[in-house]
């Protein structure tokens, strides 16, 4: 027994040439390899910091692959790990804006409530510190926000998830490590998370047709673009018009309650799906109790929310991987515009609920 | 002490053991552990060997960052042992896999983030004549690889099984692998709407998807998602349904399918996901005014049309996502995977040159 932790041992300074590893490659010897620059520019340099000139990023950054030299993770683990230990008193900051004039309102809306607290969780493991910036009326304009974060060298940024009716977010992009949330029709910041609304009406679909229901309506979101043909590809996908299925039953989701009611009785419809939660409402003032006379399924619901069947969105997970993002992006300095557009969906998990029963259930028959 | 008595000694332990945990249950200072577990002479056997079994017990391990970071400091040389990622591929150089031209763009976007975060990066196979699954998981364990690149693994070919709960692992294509691990890919739904879009603002109306018959398996089918979507936005009379190529056909068949089907459903141009598309459709004899786009091109080619992958970004990001995932020590099967889409761009060809 002894022997296997033998070899646990402190290994003895190697004494010959011939076996001795080759020497570590520092800092410092890149800095004089690179012609003399100090030491923190190569620092810099090579986490690629805006604050050095390309040219002198790019000569660093040769040099250092030249000689060798290499991150080390153990040592990124290890400072991780003093961080851990509460040694160093401040860490990064990353925005988290939201589109609301109070921090009352923003509470009030479960979905940024999940997204916070989410990335709050994973700002602390990854050692950041969140912040949250409002933006609107009654907040922060766009121009106050970009002068802000310059001030205080804060460039780690999440778009939380901003209404459909607010513009696009404003700011001097490419001075930011930037992520946003949902916001999809949005051209920057180009890395998008957000919820997987293909999957998730797919799944709808098929468990309304395990239910039961045959007449599958789908009502789009107004002014979300991206997340309206997400939903409507996974519709068509699961409907394939192309194997004579009948039309596919999809309509704006700004429909008025009176050409909504027609609809709904020109189509025979007996199930809608739609992402917006306020469907089951505008269901009942067009005269169909949700769950006695028509199911309704919600595509993108919180966890809150109990009385309606649909996917529940992990929101929560989707403001962790906001700040991985986010940190990731930093750690490489990769500010500004990408090279493409990118997104990460996180899946719902599907829910039963009283607003989707059995179909033989519901009190019309059509 | 007895097995059950252990088993409530560990499931009481919460935390990874340390040396004090040693120390506490041999009954000894820790620092006599700390020299004990070194080997140290001035500990005499019988005490270093109390401490061995009470290390055991315990399921003490020394922290290998800790102990790296001292050795090195003691010793000021390289670490010998810098963390590697392993990209598995179940497709061997021997079956082709450098033949591919998205592999090396692929490769390279992983391997520079690798690199840039300080990770070691190689490919290894999981093929006939290479590892199968019970020697790759031997060799991982030897090499002390703990992350993982599923690299695309095709159907029909050799599968992979490790204990999972012991790597970190994020994967391209392969939709169909169980389990399902943080996945990354070209936004190949993206990718058809994008050729969709320009082949019809090129004055093509009759636009025809062509893919292999294992596509839709490895891609979730978001090629025809994207495809289905487009379709619902043109008149019902150009709506074509989409051509899937048997798997493994040759090309000289291929050349005869897909152009009896262009004449059969009357498309006017053709999307694939095939670089030889064009030439499919000259071999076959379709009309020579059918356009042709490829939906997954590795660089602008003057005479292809088609979106342009951009595969060093899905590369560094497969790298970027495996290691947040190894720094927050999320080892196993995730319980809700997340996928992660990387958009391409269009480039104009004279494969479908505008109509007018």
């Amino acid at each position: 027994m002894s022997k296997a932790f033998g070899t646990m041992a402190r290994p003895r300074p190697a004494e010959t040439d011939v076996d001795s590893p080759p020497a570590v490659v520092t800092m410092r010897d890149i800095a004089r390899l690179a012609g003399g620059v100090h030491q923190s520019t190569v620092s810099l340099a090579l986490r690629n910091h805006p604050a050095i000139s390309l040219a002198t990023r790019r000569h660093i950054q040769r040099t250092a692959a030249a000689a060798g030299y290499h991150r080390d993770p153990l040592l990124d683990a290890f400072n991780e790990r003093r961080l851990q230990s509460g040694q160093r008193k401040s860490h990064p900051v990353l925005a988290f804006v939201v589109d609301f004039g109070h921090r009352r309102k923003m509470d009030a809306s479960p979905l940024h409530g999940h997204l916070w607290h989410g990335a709050l969780r994973a700002a602390e493991t990854l050692f950041h510190r969140l912040e949250l910036f409002l933006v609107g009326p009654g907040a922060l304009t766009p121009e106050r926000l970009d002068s802000i974060l310059f001030t205080r060298g804060i460039d780690g940024l999440i778009v939380a998830s901003f209404r459909p009716q607010t513009p696009p977010l404003e700011l001097t992009w490419k001075r930011y490590c930037g992520v946003k949330i949902e916001c999809q029709d949005w051209v920057v910041p180009h890395f998008t998370i957000a919820t997987d609304l293909l999957q998730s009406t797919r799944v709808a679909y098929r468990r309304a047709k395990q239910l039961g229901y045959s007449r599958v309506g789908l009502l789009l979101e107004p002014g979300e673009r991206a997340r309206s043909d997400l939903a409507q590809a996974g519709y068509l996908v699961e409907h394939s018009p192309t194997r004579a299925r009948g039309k596919p039953l999809i309509a704006p989701g700004n429909l008025s309650v009176q050409r909504l009611r027609k609809w709904i009785r020109s189509e025979q419809i007996d199930v809608v799906l739609a992402a917006s939660a306020a469907t089951g409402s505008v269901l009942t003032a067009a005269g169909f109790a949700p769950g006695r006379e028509i199911g309704w399924a919600c595509l993108a619901l919180t966890e809150a929310e109990r009385t309606v069947a649909g996917l529940v969105a992990d929101y929560e997970r989707a403001g962790a991987l906001a700040v991985e993002q986010v940190v990731s992006l930093s750690r490489l300095n990769l500010r500004g515009p990408s090279s493409s557009s990118m997104i990460t969906y996180v899946p719902s998990t599907w829910r039963d609920g009283p607003s989707l029963p059995s179909r033989h259930l519901l009190t019309t028959s059509r | 002490m007895g097995e059950s008595a252990r088993r409530d000694e560990f499931r009481r332990m919460k935390h990874l053991p340390t040396i004090k945990d040693v120390a506490a249950a041999a009954g000894v200072h820790f620092t006599t552990v700390s020299m004990a577990l070194r080997s140290d002479p001035r500990i005499r056997p019988e005490t270093r060997n109390r401490v061995l079994a009470a290390a055991l017990r315990t399921g003490y391990q020394r922290n290998p960052v800790g102990a790296a970071l001292s050795m090195r400091r003691r010793s000021a040389v390289a670490a010998k042992n810098t963390p590697r990622i392993a990209f598995l591929s179940n497709r061997s150089p021997e079956n082709g896999f450098y033949r591919r031209d998205y592999i090396g763009n692929l490769l390279r976007g992983a391997r520079e983030q690798a690199l840039a975060l300080g990770y070691e990066f190689e490919v290894v196979f999981v093929d006939q004549g290479h590892h199968d699954s019970p020697s790759l998981y031997r060799y991982l364990k030897k090499q002390a690889i703990s992350g993982l690149i599923i690299g695309a693994f095709e159907p029909d070919r050799a599968e992979l099984s490790l204990p999972w709960e012991e790597f970190c692992v994020v994967q391209i294509d392969s939709r169909h692998h169980r389990p399902s691990f943080t996945f990354v890919s070209h936004d190949q739904m993206h990718a058809v709407r994008l050729a969709f879009t320009n082949l019809r603002r090129l004055g093509y109306r009759r636009v025809g998807l062509a893919i292999g018959a294992n596509d839709p398996i490895v891609t979730a089918d978001l090629p025809g998602c994207g495809y289905l979507l487009e379709l619902y936005s043109v008149a019902a009379a150009d709506r074509l349904e989409p051509l899937l190529f048997p798997p493994n056909v040759n090309m000289k068949a291929a050349a005869r399918i897909v152009s009896e089907w262009v004449r059969e459903v009357e498309a006017d141009a053709v999307i694939c996901n095939w670089m030889m598309i064009g030439r499919l459709l000259r071999l076959g004899g379709a009309p020579r005014r059918v356009g042709s786009a490829c939906m997954c091109l590795q660089r602008p080619v003057p005479h292809l049309a088609g979106v342009v992958s951009n595969t060093d970004l899905v590369g560094s990001q497969l790298t970027s996502r495996l290691a947040t995932l190894l720094q927050s020590e999320s080892y196993g099967v995730p319980a809700i995977p997340t996928s992660t889409y990387v958009e391409g761009l269009w480039h104009d060809g004279t494969s479908a040159p505008g109509r007018n």
